[in-house]
């Protein structure tokens, strides 16, 4: 007779919940901050650290939707934020190094996250193949 | 904030965590056999909190009081919100968790440090 176990497995969807939440106090915390305090020293970088905070938000929203089982709408949304959020560290990446006179002061996807250890670009990348793994597995 | 109390936090976030992740690669993790290095953790990062807390009453202003103040939280709060998760499960994803949550952690520690100094 098998071993009974009230034991459960835990996914990697919920690592991905983990950063999604530290990085929405972390941008958030950044973006307020700064707005509060000297908004007029650098609005473009401010905004966009308020716009990866917004992103984080629902990122957060969503993976943990796809986490806890919900799929269809919930996945196709999450992998369409995943998308954006990657074209937007690509994009704030690349332009804080072409025009670094446009950030006077870093933004969450400055240098394509180098501030936060690359983490802010390789996070879209492990939700997209993340999705894709779920996908693969409810396939039949 | 104390430097020493700090440095020691991190330190002992970081070898808790390679702990944590070498072990979820050899597939010998479990949670409850983390808990004492958490607990101490977790321990050290209250004291943290409660003198942050009472130089920040007594006058003293951060360089970046909103973010210091996220970040504080944070701090406190990470550990538990991931044991309550992580607890009673198996699989290597458990032991990640863990090893992201301290990881993060660390480098929170050090954050706090760099928020925590007036500017100028």
């Amino acid at each position: 007779m098998a071993e009974v176990t009230t034991e459960r497995t835990l996914g990697a969807g919920r690592v991905l919940v983990l950063v999604y939440g530290v990085f929405v106090v972390a941008a958030a915390g950044r973006s307020a901050s700064q707005l509060a305090t000297h908004a007029g020293r650098a609005p473009l970088s401010y905004a966009l650290s308020a716009l990866a905070a917004v992103m984080y938000a629902a990122g957060l929203v969503t993976t943990t939707l796809v986490e806890r089982g919900r799929r269809g709408r919930a996945v196709l949304v999450a992998r369409a934020l995943a998308v954006a959020e990657l074209v937007c560290v690509l994009a704030v990446g690349t332009a804080s190094l072409v025009f670094p006179d446009a950030f006077p002061d870093r933004t969450v996807w400055s240098e394509y996250g180098m501030g936060y250890l690359f983490v802010p670009l390789a996070l879209p990348v492990l939700v997209l193949l993340w999705l894709r793994g779920s996908d693969r597995a409810l396939a039949p | 904030m104390i430097d020493l109390l700090a440095f020691l936090l991190t330190v002992t976030a970081v070898v808790l965590a390679v702990v944590a992740l070498v072990q979820v690669t050899r597939g010998t993790f479990r949670t409850d056999r983390a808990l004492p290095g958490l607990a101490t953790l977790e321990v050290g990062l209250l004291t943290q909190a409660g003198i942050d807390v009472t130089a920040w009453a007594r006058g003293h202003r951060p360089g970046e009081p909103g973010v210091h103040a996220a970040y504080l939280v944070v701090s406190v709060v990470l550990l538990p919100l991931v044991l309550t998760q992580a607890a009673g499960r198996t699989g290597r994803w458990a032991g990640v968790l863990v090893g992201v949550a301290l990881l993060v952690t660390a480098v929170l520690t050090v954050r706090l440090q760099t928020t925590w100094r007036t500017h100028g």
